[in-house]
C-alpha cells in the first residue's frame, strides 16, 4: 500500500508538471502578442508596449521564462493580471470559494440522491419503484443545464417564490445552482449504484447474511452497499470534473460569482496570465481529486491495503 | 439486426432525429418569416397561431430562429464528432498497433489532456485561438480526441491479438493491408457508438460556449446565444429562452437513445443500464 501510495504520488506530480508545462507553451507559442492586444485596446503607444513587456519580463528567452514561471508556480506566485494588473493568485482566492462551495455541494447531493435512488431501484427490481428511479435517473443525465436551470428558477423563483434566482450570499441562494448542477451527476451515479448492487446482492454472502437473520435493511446499507463501493467512488471521482466545468455554465445562469465568470471575463480581455491560472487550477483540483479517489480504495477494501 | 434489440425506443429516435434534421434543413420553405429582420411592432409576442413559439425582443420569430439555430447546432456537432473521430482513430490504430516509442509518446499525451476537466481544456483552447463559432468547434472537437485515442487504442490491442490478424501476418500481408482490412472493421462498430453520443455532447459543449458568449456571436440564431438573450426575460416571456433550450435538449436526447440502441445492436457485451 505505501509502494502504491508512493508511486501515484510521483505519478501525480508528473502529471501535474505536464498540465503545468503543456499549458505555459500552449498558450506562449500562440501567435498575437498579448501586450500589444491590451495596449491597442487602450490607445498606448509602442513605448508603453515595450515598457510593460519588460515589466512582464517577456523579452526574455522562453525557456528563461518558463523557469521563472515554475519558480514562481511553488511558491504560488501564478504571475500578474493583465487587466487588474494584480496577482493573479489574489484574483483566484476571492472567486475560488464560490465554485468550491457550488460543486461541493452539488457533489454532497448527486451522491446522497444517487445512491438513495440506485438502492432504492435494487432493492425494488422490476417493480414501479424501480421504473420510476430509472426514469428520474435517465432523465436528469439527459436534462442539459441550459434547460433544467431556466426550468428551476421559472418554478422556484418565478412562479412559486421560493428562492431568489440571482446573486448569491446566504444557503438560500445555493440550493438552486447546486440541484441543477447535481443533475446529471445524481443520473449517473444512481445508475451505477443499480447494475453495481444487482450484481453483488445475489451473492453467497449476501444469502448468508439473511440466514443469519439479519434484517434486510442492513444487508443492503452495510454487506451490499459497501462492496458495491469501489466502482462508485472512483465515478465520483471522474463526476467531479464535469461538476467542475459545469460550475462555468451554472454560475453563468444564475449571475453567481466565481472562477466560471472570471476564467470567461479573461477569456474575452485576453488575459492570458488569468486564463493560464484558472485552467491549471481547474486541472490541479481534478487530478488531486482523483489521487485521494484512488488512494482511498484501500480504506474501502482492506484486501488491496494487505497487497 | 440493428432494431432488434429496444427497437421501439430506436425507431422513435431515429424518427425523431429525422424529423429534427428535416425541419432544419427545409427551415426556409417551413417558415415565412426571415431569423433576422427585426420588427418593433411584434415585439415580445406569446405564442400564437401566426408564432408559435411567439417572438423575441427584437419581434423576430422564435420558432423560424429555433430552427435555423438547429442547423448551426447540429453542423457544430457533427463537424466537431468528426474532428475528435478522425485524428483519434488514427492515433489509435497506430499507437495500438505499432506500440513502442510512438505508443508511449501518444499515451503520455493523452494522460495530459484527460487530466484536465473537458469544459477546461475546450475553454483554454478557445482563449488560445480567439472566441468565435469555428474556433469553439474546433476547441470542442479537439476536446474529444483523447477520449477515440483510448478507446480504439484498446480495442487494436485485443484484436491483435486473435488468431486471424496472426494468421494474415503468416500469409505475408503488409501492416497497412492488416490495419485496413483485418483491424478497423473491427473497432468500427465501437467508435461508431461513440461518434454518435458525441454528436451529442458537442451540441451541448457548443451551446454552452457560445450560452457563455465566447462561440456565435448575437443576431446569429444559435441556441446559446438566443438562450443567453432570453435568460433576461424569463419572467415576462419564458418561450424566448425556454424554445432553444427544449429544442436542444430533444435534439441531444434522441441522438443519445440512438447511440444505446446502436450500442446494444452492434456490441452486446457493453449493455446500457
Amino acid at each position: 500500500m505505501v509502494a502504491f501510495t508512493l508511486r501515484r504520488l510521483l505519478s501525480t506530480i508528473l502529471v501535474l508538471w505536464a498540465v503545468v508545462t503543456l499549458t505555459f507553451f500552449a498558450i506562449r507559442l500562440l501567435p498575437g502578442d498579448p501586450v500589444t492586444v491590451l495596449i491597442s485596446q487602450g490607445g498606448g503607444s509602442a513605448e508603453d508596449i515595450a515598457d510593460l513587456r519588460q515589466k512582464l519580463g517577456l523579452d526574455d528567452p522562453l525557456p528563461i521564462q518558463y523557469l521563472r514561471f515554475l519558480a514562481n508556480l511553488v511558491r504560488g506566485d501564478l504571475g500578474t493580471s493583465l487587466v487588474g494588473r494584480r496577482p493573479v493568485s489574489v484574483a483566484i482566492a476571492e472567486q475560488l470559494p464560490h465554485t468550491l462551495a457550488l460543486a461541493t455541494s452539488a457533489t454532497l447531493i448527486s451522491v446522497v440522491v444517487g445512491i438513495l435512488l440506485g438502492v432504492l431501484a435494487a432493492t425494488h427490481e422490476g417493480s414501479w419503484v424501480d421504473q420510476l428511479c430509472i426514469t428520474l435517473a435517465v432523465l436528469g443525465v439527459s436534462i442539459p443545464i441550459l434547460l433544467s436551470g431556466l426550468l428551476f428558477i421559472l418554478l422556484f423563483s418565478l412562479v412559486l417564490g421560493w428562492l431568489p434566482a440571482t446573486g448569491q450570499g446566504t444557503w438560500r441562494h445555493l440550493v438552486m445552482p447546486s440541484m441543477v448542477l447535481s443533475l446529471a451527476s445524481t443520473g449517473t451515479i444512481a445508475r451505477l449504484v443499480r447494475t453495481q448492487m444487482l450484481e453483488v446482492l445475489p451473492q453467497e454472502y449476501v444469502t448468508v447474511a439473511r440466514a443469519k437473520g439479519l434484517q434486510e435493511r442492513v444487508i443492503f446499507w452495510r454487506h451490499a452497499l459497501r462492496n458495491a463501493l469501489i466502482p462508485i467512488v472512483t465515478v465520483v471521482g471522474l463526476q467531479f470534473g464535469a461538476l467542475l466545468g459545469g460550475t462555468v455554465v451554472t454560475e453563468s445562469l444564475f449571475s453567481r460569482r466565481g472562477l466560471g465568470r472570471l476564467v470567461v471575463d479573461a477569456i474575452s480581455w485576453k488575459d492570458y496570465p488569468l486564463v493560464q491560472g484558472v485552467v491549471i487550477l481547474g486541472a490541479a483540483i481534478y487530478v488531486i481529486v482523483n489521487l485521494v479517489v484512488d488512494l482511498s480504495y484501500g480504506l474501502l477494501d482492506p484486501r488491496i491495503r494487505r497487497r | 439486426m440493428i432494431l432488434e434489440r429496444s427497437s421501439a425506443v430506436g425507431l422513435v429516435s431515429i424518427l425523431a432525429l429525422g424529423a429534427i434534421a428535416f425541419s432544419m434543413l427545409l427551415a426556409p420553405w417551413l417558415t415565412p418569416y426571415d431569423p433576422l429582420a427585426m420588427d418593433p411592432r411584434s415585439q415580445l409576442l406569446p405564442p400564437s397561431r401566426a408564432h408559435p413559439l411567439g417572438t423575441d425582443l427584437f419581434g423576430r420569430d422564435v420558432l423560424t430562429r429555433v430552427l435555423y439555430g438547429g442547423r448551426i447546432s447540429l453542423s457544430v456537432g457533427f463537424l466537431a464528432a468528426l474532428l475528435a473521430a478522425v485524428p483519434g482513430l488514427l492515433l489509435g490504430l497506430m499507437s495500438g498497433f505499432y506500440g513502442g516509442f510512438f505508443d508511449q509518446v501518444v499515451m503520455r499525451l493523452t494522460d495530459i489532456a484527460l487530466a484536465f476537466p473537458s469544459l477546461i481544456l475546450s475553454l483554454g483552447i478557445v482563449a488560445i485561438l480567439e472566441p468565435g463559432l469555428v474556433n469553439v468547434t474546433i476547441a470542442v472537437g479537439a476536446a474529444g480526441i483523447p477520449g477515440y485515442v483510448r478507446l480504439v487504442r484498446g480495442s487494436v490491442l485485443k484484436v491483435k491479438e486473435t488468431l486471424y490478424v496472426e494468421a494474415a501476418q503468416a500469409i505475408g500481408c503488409s501492416n497497412r493491408r492488416i490495419l485496413l482490412r483485418h483491424i478497423l472493421p473491427n473497432v468500427a462498430a465501437s467508435v461508431l457508438v461513440l461518434v454518435t453520443m458525441d454528436v451529442a455532447w458537442a451540441i451541448l459543449r457548443a451551446t454552452s460556449l457560445s450560452f457563455l458568449g465566447l462561440g456565435a456571436q448575437p443576431p446569429t440564431p444559435e441556441w446559446g446565444t438566443m438562450i443567453d438573450a432570453g435568460r433576461e426575460l424569463l419572467r415576462v416571456a419564458p418561450w424566448v429562452s425556454l424554445a432553444p433550450s427544449s429544442a436542444m435538449m430533444l435534439a441531444v436526447l434522441s441522438i443519445n437513445l440512438l447511440g444505446d440502441t446502436l450500442r446494444d445492436a452492434l456490441d452486446p457485451r457493453s449493455q446500457s443500464h
